[in-house]
């Protein structure tokens, strides 16, 4: 787990992506326990308030849920939750991606070609149709 | 005997100045942190932050102003503000010919309570030789025993002036650590002082940006992040940029890129700068905290 | 405290092995000098004992200047007051502990050589009835030099940063006494102010060691007085 101190995106943010892309990539799965507040801090460097206000993010959105005097750990439809967020930050490349090709001043049929090249490319590496 | 109530701040100063012959280091600071907070103080060289954090430890005097630690006036009471305060110069002045155990003992005879099991922990963590002359030790050690000496008494508040200047990344990231464990096992209320102001961002909740001994500003660092916000317009040919916004702390011209730094950002704001005359284009954008500052500072000096 | 004691005795022991030198080195000559055989003086070993006493006694006084012009400016010269200042040690405590150990070097130089001096008085030669008187004397004024020289040393040590100008200030006090007595008996007319006087107006400079006396116990406690109260109430280390 990484976290970009000088990116202007806020730390509680990143860790909280993190924690997401971790659990819809199998990293922690349903049932299993989140590292603890110290843990987490003392290994990502990170002041534990920080922390704190990820975890209680993500236990508003329902992917983690506390167990009385056992910690945080990741609640069974985690995964879905996990999933449909991580579709939000994909929205929200693609929309910043957009934007910027308009600063750019590309009309909307270079983007879509240039759209479209990048997924065949990633079809290519992950030998599977589009 | 000043008690200081469990719910005061841990650090207040009202209008606290300071005065060097002619020069005026600080001036008129005032300040509130509260308990459990971990606060980041920011400037220039020479901004006064050493000369604000020494008064605050009763180590300097105060020309005007008054400052209370953990409800004690620092001024009256110098003495019971260091049993409570742990501090970490920028610079080290240990007896060079101490033994660090000794170095140990002379400071666990000067403090009240002291934690033989933390200080134990922490030599073992920073590899600290316990034979080894104060002489002997790098920069990178000696800041890491003094924050040893400066944790192991319990200390309901953490003072650290620049404790990471001249250390490589690997001491850093010791130093770092041994920071974290103490915020996490206790709590304390920490402000630290920095250049590396990916550290501050890591480790601090609030931010003060200290610049000429007056305090620019003061929040919460996610607030103020999230509230500040670069504007980059294009202008028309010929056309020169009329009035920014209000809450804009610094603006450059730079051909026909005009940018701008605004505090306070509102869509209206945004609306405003997109609707003025000669404006082609404008696009906005969040800042990391290292821009942020240096903008912050930037306009000011431009102020002047 | 004993840690504050022990860090004060480190911090100055090479003025404590210099003035152990100081204090043993004249015993340490007649030793030798009856070890590689030399001719016994003619008023016998013990005579050059005593002799050796008075020279320890003389000499240690530099020993005492310097204990005086380092205790408080030595820890500011190597900035390691500011450590001292970060720890929760009162100010009070830590004069104590300066004070203690410059009372144990003091002791140390007197109790040996009046030890000395008295174990061997019956071999001093001269009328044995104003022996003693004599040696006190002595000893008094060699006694109130020590007082000025600590005393100036420690004011100055607590106001300055150099140990070195603290001592040197220390050591240049009673000369300035001595030169600035003779000056005004110059220019009152006496001729020779150390002795006989030649004209009524000098009765004040009548008695050069009077004068001396006066001069040192009220400039010591003075000096004290002023530096202990400045360093204890200044905020800066």
């Amino acid at each position: 787990m990484q976290i970009d101190p000088s990116s202007h995106v806020p730390i509680y943010r990143q860790i909280a992506d993190c924690v997401r892309a971790a659990v819809a990539a199998g990293v922690y799965r349903p049932g299993e326990a989140l590292p603890s507040l110290r843990a987490m801090a003392t290994e990502i460097h990170v002041n534990p308030n920080t922390v704190q206000r990820a975890y209680d993010e993500l236990c508003r959105e329902g992917l983690i849920e506390p167990q009385r005097g056992r910690g945080l750990f990741v609640s069974q439809h985690g995964a879905a939750v996990a999933r449909s967020a991580a579709g939000n930050g994909v929205r929200r490349a693609i929309d910043d991606a957009l934007r910027a090709g308009r600063t750019a001043g590309m009309s909307a049929a270079e983007v879509r070609e240039i759209f479209d090249v990048a997924l065949q490319r990633l079809a290519q590496e992950a030998n599977k149709p589009p | 005997m000043t008690t200081s109530a469990p719910s005061g701040p841990a650090i207040e100063c009202i209008g606290l100045t300071k005065r060097f012959g002619s020069t005026l280091a600080v001036s008129g600071l005032s300040l509130k942190i509260p308990r459990g907070c971990t606060f980041g103080l920011l400037g220039p060289n020479g901004a006064g932050k050493s000369t604000t954090i020494r008064m605050l430890m009763g180590m300097l005097s105060i020309t005007a102003g008054r400052a209370w630690v953990l409800g004690t006036n620092v001024q009256s009471d110098p003495t019971q503000v260091k049993q409570r305060v742990g501090y970490v110069p920028e610079t080290h002045h240990i007896y060079r010919w101490m033994r660090v155990r000794e170095v140990i003992g002379f400071c666990k005879a000067c403090f009240r309570r002291w934690n033989d099991q933390t200080c134990r922990e922490m030599l073992e963590l920073f590899g600290l030789d316990p034979e080894k002359k104060v002489k002997q030790l790098s920069k990178g050690t000696l800041t890491k025993l003094a924050l040893l000496v400066a944790v192991s008494h319990e200390p309901e508040v953490l003072l650290l002036d620049e404790p990471l200047s001249g250390l490589d990344p690997i001491a850093r990231e010791e130093f770092l650590d041994g920071v974290l464990r103490t915020i996490c096992d206790r709590g304390q209320t920490v402000l630290i002082s920095s250049h590396m102001l990916d550290d501050v961002r890591r480790l601090a909740d609030t931010v003060g940006i200290l610049y000429e001994g007056r305090l620019l500003l003061e929040g919460n660092l996610d607030a103020l992040l999230g509230s500040t916000k670069r504007i980059t317009a294009t202008l028309r040919d010929g056309c020169r940029p009329k009035e920014p916004p209000d809450g804009t702390v610094w603006q450059r011209l730079q051909g026909r890129e005009w940018t701008l730094t605004v505090r306070d950002f509102t869509a209206e704001k945004f609306q405003q700068v997109r609707a003025l005359e000669g404006v082609e284009h404008a696009s906005a954008a969040d800042l990391g905290l290292e821009e942020l500052f240096k903008d912050i500072i930037r306009g000011q000096r431009a102020g002047q | 405290m004993n840690w504050l004691l022990w860090k004060d005795y480190r911090h100055n022991r090479v003025v404590v092995v210099a003035g152990l030198l100081l204090l043993l080195g004249p015993y340490a000559m007649v030793l030798f000098a009856i070890l590689a055989g030399f001719d016994e003086p003619r008023d016998g070993w013990a005579s050059a004992f005593v002799g050796a006493a008075a020279y320890s006694l003389f000499m240690s006084q530099l020993t005492v200047a310097v204990v005086g012009g380092n205790a408080i400016a030595g820890e500011r010269v190597d900035r390691s007051a500011e450590f001292l200042a970060s720890l929760p040690i009162t100010r009070e405590k830590i004069v104590a502990s300066k004070l203690l150990f410059a009372l144990a070097v003091v002791a140390a130089i007197w109790l040996v050589n009046t030890g000395v001096f008295w174990s061997l008085r019956a071999t001093i030669p001269g009328d044995p009835d104003f022996r003693e008187e004599k040696l006190a004397k002595i000893a008094a004024n060699i006694a109130l030099t020590g007082l000025v020289f600590f005393c100036v040393g420690w004011c100055l040590s607590s106001f300055l940063t150099s140990p070195t100008f603290s001592v040197a200030g220390a050591l240049v006090t009673p000369l300035l006494f001595v030169w600035t007595y003779m000056l005004v008996a110059y220019l009152i007319g006496e001729r020779s102010p150390l002795g006989p006087r030649m004209s009524p107006a000098a009765s004040l400079f009548d008695n050069f060691e009077l004068s001396y006396r006066i001069f040192c116990l009220t400039l010591a406690p003075l000096c004290f007085a002023i530096g202990t109260r400045h360093y204890l109430r200044r905020v800066e280390p």
